[in-house]
């Protein structure tokens, strides 16, 4: 009688086990959308499709590119984005998105970075006799991470800073923050 | 036992205590703003029941078109609404853009907020906003 009510037991916890082990399907989502995870420990896909968005809105509107006088598209180059958050992250997350929707509107054209594509350029400028000009315009930003937290709550804070360049001058300066908390949990982290 | 219900009911109303925004501004508005007229289609009530688009209206910047929303929460309490611009061209073609992404806008109780977006080329010449509630997962 007991062995078996051990047995009926060990049945019932393992079955529990189990179905607990069980994952989900995977299912897909619009990336960075509205049903994307967001979290408190890192930079996730929807805060940088937001900085992105909110940044290019704004070195649009405000036409700080037309008022340099450069014939359109002005040549860009990113520089340096500085990360000063706490993990490892590829900022061509923004400043990717940043140049493909600068060289959509007409406003600028990004310079490639790659070696190759360079050395071609070169070379099909000087079989036609021409010298191909530096960028004018440059990028360059930092983003900064701020953790705050109290007895129930933990806060994150990103700043991305931005700056549009020329001739040694930032022609349009912007920023956005993104600011996410989170309970913490009953062992308090 | 009913007066010591009645009395904690009420206690709670004004503990749970809802902030809301309070404003000031000019009597009279200097802005002279370029109206839209829009075209509302409500599939449910999951974002109507606790705000609203309450204006639109648009700017050339650049020779691209910019659009700016005016947002209210209807409701004291705190609310997030997903929205979402897309962009079409003059042929109805809809232009592909990094930057038409879902935001989320947080609204405090009372609040009104102007989301804006300007076009990503100069083709475009509509413009359709989504909106979508809080339907994340937590």
């Amino acid at each position: 009688m007991k062995i078996k009510t051990f047995v009926n037991i060990a049945t019932i916890i393992t079955a529990t086990i189990l179905c607990g082990c069980a994952s989900e399907n995977a299912r897909y989502i619009e990336s960075g959308g509205a049903r994307s995870i967001i979290s408190t420990n890192q930079i996730n896909m929807a805060d940088w499709n937001s900085a992105s968005t909110s940044l290019v809105n704004e070195i649009l509107a405000s036409g700080a590119i037309d008022k340099t006088g450069l014939v359109l598209p002005a040549k860009i180059k990113v520089s340096r984005v500085i990360n000063r958050t706490s993990n490892a992250i590829d900022t061509e997350l923004l400043t990717n998105q940043i140049c493909i929707a600068l060289n959509n509107s007409g406003k600028a054209i990004a310079v490639s970075d790659d070696a190759t594509t360079n050395e071609l350029a070169q070379y099909e400028a000087k079989r036609q006799g021409k010298t191909i000009g530096l960028p004018k315009l440059t990028i360059t930003g930092k983003i900064i991470e701020v953790r705050e937290s109290n007895s129930d709550l933990k806060e994150v804070t990103y700043t991305f800073f931005l700056q549009v360049n020329y001739l040694g001058k930032s022609i349009w300066m912007g920023q956005k923050q993104i600011a996410k908390q989170s309970t913490k949990s009953a062992f308090g982290f | 036992m009913k007066t010591i219900l009645t009395l904690t009911c009420v206690s709670l109303i004004f503990l749970t205590g809802c902030s809301t925004i309070n404003t000031v501004e000019p009597a009279e508005s200097k802005a002279r703003l370029q109206m839209v007229n829009d075209k509302r289609i409500t599939t449910d009530s999951a974002v109507a029941d606790y705000a609203y688009v309450a204006s639109v209206n648009q700017q050339i910047v650049g020779g691209l078109l910019k659009i700016q929303l005016k947002v209210v929460n209807k409701t004291v309490a705190y609310r997030t609404v997903n929205y979402k611009f897309v962009w079409v061209d003059k042929d109805g073609m809809q232009i592909q853009s990094p930057t038409s992404t879902w935001q989320t806008l947080a609204l405090e109780g009372g609040e009104v907020k102007y989301i804006s977006a300007v076009a990503p080329s100069p083709n475009a010449s509509d413009f359709t906003v989504k909106f979508l509630a809080d339907v994340r997962e937590y």
